[in-house]
């Protein structure tokens, strides 16, 4: 096997205020390899954002810290300056945001938006070809009628057409891991479908790592090929996905399969 | 399994809501005609901007529907005079979508229970106290809580804290507004088990509102799908949810994940193509004939109607798609 394109180890995340000291994330070591989707599950509250955050380092420095390595195509981020970071951030990993109404900034306009990324990742594009490859990336994201969605502002838009547009957002500078942090929770059923679809087919095109969080475990089961099950901060299962769906080894993924199972199965 | 219905609690006939927008007028409900029998439990799904909450908001007269016909006990809700309308509401209550933020950050727990006491001027004839430990009581709340305010409570409690406030005046009917949306399946459970605890208990008739048809299915002993503000399907849960006539129905069906990855994998979800159609220049035919797979001359000019295919089960479908 290949070096994994991401590895962490021993990762911790303790949080400080002035009253206390609480460590959130507890030595959680995993690794996620080129074109492979990796499910990170758990409850809310069980530190799956944070984990995400914090390969990113996103948190704020001045309560948080860090402690552990991340290791990432050569790299290890956790030594690199803010500046080195940024050329990480969006370039190499690219995250995706919770709610895609969030995500967009409401006063600018989806073309100003996709642009900057774009054009912050590669200085030497003219505005035409820019825009050109938005559109291109609108169209591989099934957003309909791109070039007029290039005009429009996020209020004008639904759910779903915000959503794709986030995810054209993090992948335009073609990024060798995305980090997807409930990337359809907010979204219907019929669009849920069509995103993880969407997903299965950059993994296999573009060379994309995904790590999705996510509690829910029928997304997993359709398009993951690993799962990190986390529980209060600690990892306490990894495995395939069938191994983690026929036999569960903790108990705690096996009360969420349960919990799962017992909601499909209610009888009233 | 489904009830028959014998005495309707409510009856809706060809109900209709136009939104206005600058100079046109929005379709948002049209011609929904439905009954429903005390005790029963209808599961309404469809997708985002569908009119699921708009439909809910209509029954309770919280939005004034612009025509057709509401009757709740046999009463036309329509008819009612503001003070009569006030004395119906204590016998139908919505749990509003996103419990957070249905409450008022400044009210502790106790004023938030008290309040429908002290709004329908009961709170002198019973002991408020009394009434809001057993409400709390019922919904598994400990009274401690009682002087927390909401921030201080996690979204399952927040969950149980609006049932208790809808279930404040014993309701005959109680509309859900996706109770279930943005809970983990263990606190879903927790909050299904409480409603079919209440329900059994209280005789109470739901409405349930969700995007989710993976909890619906044993959940609701009626399930009715509707698209741009129609019913295009209604009809006993497990046929809706196994055999769905409506290549709608069977979309939305399909596009359920199911926890097996052995299954899941030969699955294979009907991806609908497109968008919604704009509400504006909704298509003169089934609304449905944009997205639709199967769709022919007919469905572009003619409007389908509801029709029973078998027992209780209506689709509104020119093609009526066996699977």
């Amino acid at each position: 096997m290949s070096d994994p394109l991401l590895s962490v180890s021993q990762l911790s995340l303790f949080h400080q205020s002035q009253q206390q000291h609480t460590q959130l994330i507890q030595e959680i070591s995993f690794f996620i390899q080129k074109q492979e989707i990796v499910g990170l599950v758990g409850e809310s509250g069980s530190g799956k954002s944070l984990t995400a955050q914090s390969i990113l380092q996103l948190l704020p420095r001045k309560n948080f810290k860090i402690s552990g390595s991340i290791h990432f195509e050569d790299k290890e981020l956790l030594t690199l300056s803010e500046k080195e970071l940024r050329q990480i951030r969006g370039k190499r990993i690219a995250l995706m945001s919770q709610d895609p109404s969030a995500a967009l900034n409401p006063t600018l306009t989806i073309q100003t938006q996709l642009l900057e990324g774009l054009c912050r990742t590669n200085s030497k594009i003219t505005k035409k070809e820019a825009i050109r490859i938005s559109t291109e990336w609108l169209e591989r994201m099934h957003v309909p009628n791109a070039s007029l969605r290039m005009r429009q502002y996020p209020h004008e838009l639904s759910g779903g057409t915000k959503q794709r547009i986030a995810l054209a957002m993090a992948l335009i500078s073609e990024p060798a891991l995305l980090l997807a942090d409930e990337p359809t929770t907010a979204l219907d059923m019929t669009v849920q479908a069509e995103i993880l679809l969407l997903f299965k087919e950059l993994v296999q095109k573009n060379q994309l790592s995904v790590l999705l969080i996510t509690h829910d475990l029928g997304v997993v089961a359709n398009c993951c090929d690993r799962v990190l099950v986390l529980k209060a901060g600690h990892l306490v299962e990894t495995g395939t996905v069938d191994e983690i769906f026929s036999t569960p080894k903790h108990a705690y993924t096996q009360s969420l399969l349960q919990s799962k199972r017992n909601l499909l199965a209610y009888a009233n | 399994m489904p009830i028959e219905i014998h005495t309707p609690l409510l009856k809706v006939s060809s109900l209709r809501k136009f939104f206005r927008i600058s100079n046109s007028r929005i379709p948002i409900l049209d011609a929904i005609s439905f009954e429903l029998g005390l005790g029963e439990i209808l599961g309404i799904g469809g997708e985002s901007g569908c009119g699921k909450t708009t439909l809910g908001k209509t029954l309770l007269h919280l939005i004034e529907p612009t025509s057709g016909k509401i009757e709740f006990q046999g009463l036309d809700l329509s008819q009612l005079s503001p003070t009569e309308m006030r004395a119906q509401r204590q016998h139908m209550q919505m749990i509003f979508q996103n419990s957070a933020d249905a409450f008022n950050p400044r009210f502790t727990v106790k004023d938030i229970l008290a309040e429908p006491f002290i709004i329908h001027r009961l709170h002198r004839q019973v002991d408020l106290n009394e009434k809001i430990s057993t409400l709390l009581n019922q919904v598994g709340l400990d009274t401690h809580y009682l002087k927390r305010y909401t921030h201080e409570l996690s979204g399952g409690q927040k969950q149980r804290l609006a049932i208790a406030r809808a279930l404040a005046l014993r309701p005959k009917l109680i509309i859900c507004d996706e109770p279930f949306s943005a809970l983990d399946a263990s606190i879903q459970l927790q909050t299904m088990q409480l409603l079919t605890k209440l329900q059994k208990e209280f005789k109470l008739t739901y409405i349930l509102i969700s995007h989710d048809l993976s909890a619906m299915r044993n959940f609701t002993h009626r399930l009715a799908i509707m698209y741009l503000g129609q019913i295009v399907e209604i009809g006993p849960s497990p046929a809706v949810y196994d055999q769905p006539q409506h290549p709608y129905t069977q979309a939305l069906i399909s596009a359920i994940p199911i926890t097996n990855p052995k299954l899941e994998r030969l699955r294979k979800p009907v991806i609908l193509k497109g968008e919604l159609p704009n509400l504006l220049q909704k298509p003169q035919g089934c609304p449905f004939q944009t997205r639709c797979p199967h769709a022919t001359d007919i469905c572009r000019q003619v409007k389908p109607l509801l029709q029973e295919i078998t027992h209780q089960h209506f689709v509104a479908c020119h093609l009526r798609l066996k699977v």
